[in-house]
């Protein structure tokens, strides 16, 4: 059974078809990446999956189980997380309360709500939760090399920096899928190599499958393992990084056709 | 700062406050001393709104409903039935009401809970929409309280109101009760549910991305909100021992007036609701000389009623333009923060 | 209700309605640019009528060049309220900027209170008599101020009829502006997209001050006619008509000229109507608009003629 299924999804926005009959599978422990040129419906495939937009046509399913149209909150409890391509952090708070937002849904779902109320306010139990989810971020924190800065806001931090803390605060809501949209963008080359090696990094210690979206393809054809191009929202080409790269359809999307009839 | 310390400096400084209330009671005079128990009244009503509109980012312009349903809630539960009898002259005032009379501790917790009820009832639909509207709907309901407090004779003694409340709200039970919500609202704050709160402010698409359940989260902080509010309108209900449906005490006037309060001491800021309360209190008692006749370099000037007003809103329109953050911005009061403050003068 | 009571009210709720839509089209035009509700405005509808009154008791003036200055005074004060209070924080967050506009508004009527006490004052001494009479055709005179008209049993007041016909003509010259004149296409431009109006070279300051001046000369002209029909006039008489015309402005769908139009007509008559129905209801006449908005926001915040706005992630 595949993690994470989109089967023949659709995205309509009145007029505009933003996503088109797309069908994907991403197998667990899989590092897969979601390319094509701007435009192509690679974000919204994301917020689809996510919750943010139900799918005008289609199902998705996670874990074989349907999370169509469920919000967002509930698709990250279930199990799926994301980072987002324009850094949407939580400014005012610290980087430390960024990662233990992330942790809050495990304590306060959805029944528990009252007596939980009740139990901030009484603060019975609440010392040990409180620094049991503290020493857990931190770890966190720790191994993007960021928890020295634990006690900043986290809007002070070098944008490098701050995108590491997104993918932390992803990973804290404890899900095994991870979303991860341009991780890399504005990254210089070396940051960028780093960040290929703590993907990976992540991906075997904390047993995750990571789906992400990049338009660095040195990363991508580096890091991932599966590819799927999309182009005008829909698939153009599917498969490893060999055989993407020499995929005619995929160069003509990015180039343009002259590219391929003058036989690059 | 080791936490002992902390803890051991507001254990000293809760009787001193203690002390400092008993000593404003026995050498002010009753005007003066009023206007003490009034702060702590104006404190519950501003910390009770900045939990809704600073911590939790949802603007409600509701807040003096809460305050009017606490207010006629334990009003109808502490009067005598022989007082009720006399002042209900429309129409009788309906069972069970009419015969019973209970202590204040409990009728104004019976308020609290009542006003919690309708914030939750009012919070369920309203909630659903973003900013702008949710303000105009609270507002909206705020309206219809007072509309149907006017109209249901048999039950708010409609436009007579009721007066003559028992004299019970002291500044024991303000400031009492004060205590009692800091500790609330200050322990929610400080706990992952305040935290979530505060995401929910900062970015609310995030939020949810992380597994916040947003809507219910505000609704439980607007309900808080809103116990506290009607806990506060039961106190100033005695306080004044008036409650008019026709004036703009319980109206969109009184939910400005708090609103006043927390952009002054700080949106988002427990301590600069509490700070912001108590100034108002002490500019509306200073500026009062604006409404009578003054000596202003020799010559006499006529004042005019409705110039606090004036002042008020065009200093808040002013604090607005230019220094929103109030005096707090959204810190809190720190026993660090305090020793620091005389610190920097020693670093020379 | 008989057919006579029932074309009577329908009138009445009518021209209370197009009273309604003048105003609302002042929210609804503010809200479309600057995605600002103008708590203030229901003020200046207020600050109108004691202008009119002012010009006609202290400076002598007849009635119709009172009225004139009193739009003109009105223009103005709007314009002056966006350039002083909204302008400095048009960057702010959404929140700041209702919060300052309420301020702004209560701002606006101590002012009033100081400047023109809070005691209510009439208007009936104001504008003619005339106009608050009832039509008569072809009836006899009953009592001085009872004339009435029967156009087949169907009486209404003066004031109904000439506040259709001016909303009326009000109504035609907004058209006129809007879609006919090169700053009605730059308004429109600009409540479309800001950033790029003023790439193209628009002012877009000063339209969106004319904005408000268009706005606040309609709510004049809507504050003067209600006056003559409810002659009370105090610093607090802007709340809530000022309300009333910004639920209608939601219920037609906010940003929308159109929808306020019709939100307002709407409104009224249905207002009109449930006194007519149920009189003993008539107490809670106010909150009737309030419930209308409750209901509206729940079921389609867009209103009737609104577009749904989507949110980008």
């Amino acid at each position: 059974m595949s993690l994470l299924t989109l089967d023949n999804t659709t995205m309509k926005f009145g007029g505009l078809t933003a996503v088109e009959e797309v069908s994907l599978r991403v197998e667990e422990g899989e590092i897969f990446g979601l390319i094509g040129p701007n435009g192509a419906g690679k974000t919204t495939v994301f917020n689809m999956v996510t919750g943010h937009y139900t799918p005008t046509n289609g199902r998705i399913l996670f874990k074989e189980s349907e999370i169509t149209g469920l919000p967002p909150d509930r698709v990250t409890r279930t199990g799926i997380a994301r980072t987002f391509q324009n850094i949407r952090l939580f400014k005012d708070l610290t980087v430390l309360e960024n990662v233990m937002v992330s942790q809050h849904h495990t304590i306060a779902s959805n029944g528990a709500a009252l007596s939980w109320l009740l139990r901030s306010v009484s603060r019975i139990g609440y010392a040990e939760r409180e620094n049991e989810m503290k020493a857990k971020a931190l770890d966190l924190l720790s191994v993007f090399g960021i928890e020295k800065h634990s006690d900043e806001k986290s809007s002070s931090l070098p944008y490098g920096s701050q995108r590491l803390l997104e993918i932390a605060r992803a990973m804290a809501t404890g899900s095994v899928l991870l979303l991860l949209d341009e991780p890399a963008a504005g990254m210089n080359p070396s940051e960028t190599a780093s960040l290929v090696k703590t993907i990976r990094r992540i991906r075997d210690d904390f047993g995750l499958t990571i789906l992400l979206i990049e338009h660095d393809m040195k990363l991508v054809m580096g890091l991932c393992e599966r590819i799927m191009v999309l182009d005008h929202g829909r698939t153009i080409s599917e498969g490893d990084p060999a055989f993407v790269q020499k995929d005619v359809r995929v160069i003509e999307a990015y180039l343009g056709r002259e590219w391929v009839t003058v036989g690059k | 700062m080791k936490q002992r310390t902390k803890t051991s400096l507001t254990l000293i400084a809760l009787p001193l406050i203690a002390l400092l209330l008993f000593l404003s009671q026995e050498l002010l005079n009753s005007y003066y001393s009023r206007i003490i128990t009034l702060i702590g009244i104006y404190g519950i009503m501003a910390v009770s709104l900045t939990l809704v509109n600073g911590i939790s980012g949802v603007f409600s312009l509701g807040h003096a409903g809460f305050i009017a349903l606490g207010a006629y809630t334990s009003a109808l539960l502490t009067l005598s039935p022989k007082q009720k009898e006399m002042t209900f002259l429309i129409e009788k005032l309906i069972w069970p009401l009419n015969s019973i009379q209970i202590p204040f501790f409990w009728a104004t917790l019976i308020a609290g809970l009542v006003a919690a009820i309708f914030a939750f009832f009012i919070g369920w639909p309203s909630l659903r929409l973003t900013g702008d509207y949710f303000a105009i709907a609270t507002l909206g309901f705020s309206e219809i309280i007072r509309i149907f407090a006017l109209n249901l004779n048999s039950i708010t003694n409609g436009a007579l109101g009721l007066k003559a409340l028992p004299d019970h709200t002291n500044v024991w039970w303000a400031w009492g009760w004060l205590l009692v919500t800091v500790a609330c609202v200050m322990s929610l704050s400080y706990s992952s549910f305040g935290r979530a709160l505060r995401a929910i402010r900062e970015d609310r698409v995030a939020a949810q991305a992380m597994g916040i359940n947003v809507f219910k989260h505000q609704l439980m902080a607007f309900v808080v909100g809103g116990f506290f509010a009607g806990i506060s309108g039961s106190l100033y209900g005695h306080w004044l021992s008036t409650i008019d449906p026709r004036t703009n005490t319980f109206g969109i006037l009184l939910t400005f007036n708090v609103l006043i309060m927390i952009v002054l001491g700080g949106l988002g800021s427990i301590t600069g609701a509490i700070i912001g309360g108590a100034l108002f209190a002490f500019l509306s008692e200073w500026l009062r000389f604006l409404e009578g006749p003054m000596n202003l370099f020799g010559f006499k000037i006529m004042g005019m009623s409705g110039m606090r007003m004036l002042v008020f809103s065009g200093l808040f329109v002013i604090i607005m333009i230019f220094w929103p953050r109030g005096l707090m911005g959204r810190k809190e009061f720190s026993w660090e923060g305090l020793v620091s403050l005389f610190r920097r003068g020693d670093k020379r | 209700m008989d057919p006579k009571t029932l074309l009577q009210n329908f009138i009445n709720g009518l021209s209370l309605g197009s009273l309604y839509a003048l105003i609302a089209i002042g929210y609804t035009m503010v809200y479309g640019i600057l995605r600002l509700i103008n708590f203030a405005h229901g003020d200046i509808f207020m600050m109108a009528v004691y202008f009119a009154l002012f010009f006609v008791t202290l400076a002598q003036l007849p009635w119709y060049l009172a009225a004139v200055f009193a739009i003109a005074c009105a223009a103005l004060l709007g314009f002056t309220v966006d350039r002083i209070a909204y302008k400095p924080i048009r960057s702010a967050p959404r929140i700041s900027a209702l919060i300052t506009a309420i301020g702004v508004s209560f701002f606006l009527e101590s002012l009033a209170v100081v400047v023109f006490s809070g005691i209510p004052r009439s208007f009936r001494t104001v504008f003619p008599q005339s106009l608050n009479e009832m039509i008569i055709i072809g009836g006899e005179m009953e009592v001085k101020y009872g004339k009435e008209v029967i156009i087949g049993g169907i009486r209404f007041p003066v004031i109904s009829l000439i506040t259709l016909i001016v909303a009326a003509i009000a109504l035609v010259f907004l058209w006129w502006f809007i879609f006919k004149t090169k700053v009605g296409m730059a308004m429109r431009a600009v409540s479309l997209d800001i950033q790029t109006t003023s790439l193209m070279g628009v002012n877009v300051d000063r339209v969106i001050g004319m904005t408000f001046a268009l706005g606040s000369a309609l709510a004049a002209i809507g504050g003067i006619l209600w006056a003559i029909r409810y002659p009370q006039v105090w610093p607090y008489m802007g709340f809530i008509p000022g309300m009333k015309a910004f639920v209608a402005a939601v219920f037609g769908g906010i940003g929308s000229v159109p929808g306020a139009v019709l939100g307002g007509l709407i409104l009224g008559i249905t207002e009109v109507m449930m006194v007519g129905i149920m009189p003993s209801a008539a107490g809670y006449r106010d909150a009737f608009a309030f419930f209308i908005l409750i209901i509206i926001l729940s079921i389609k915040p867009s209103g009737l003629l609104g577009k749904q706005e989507a949110v980008k992630v």
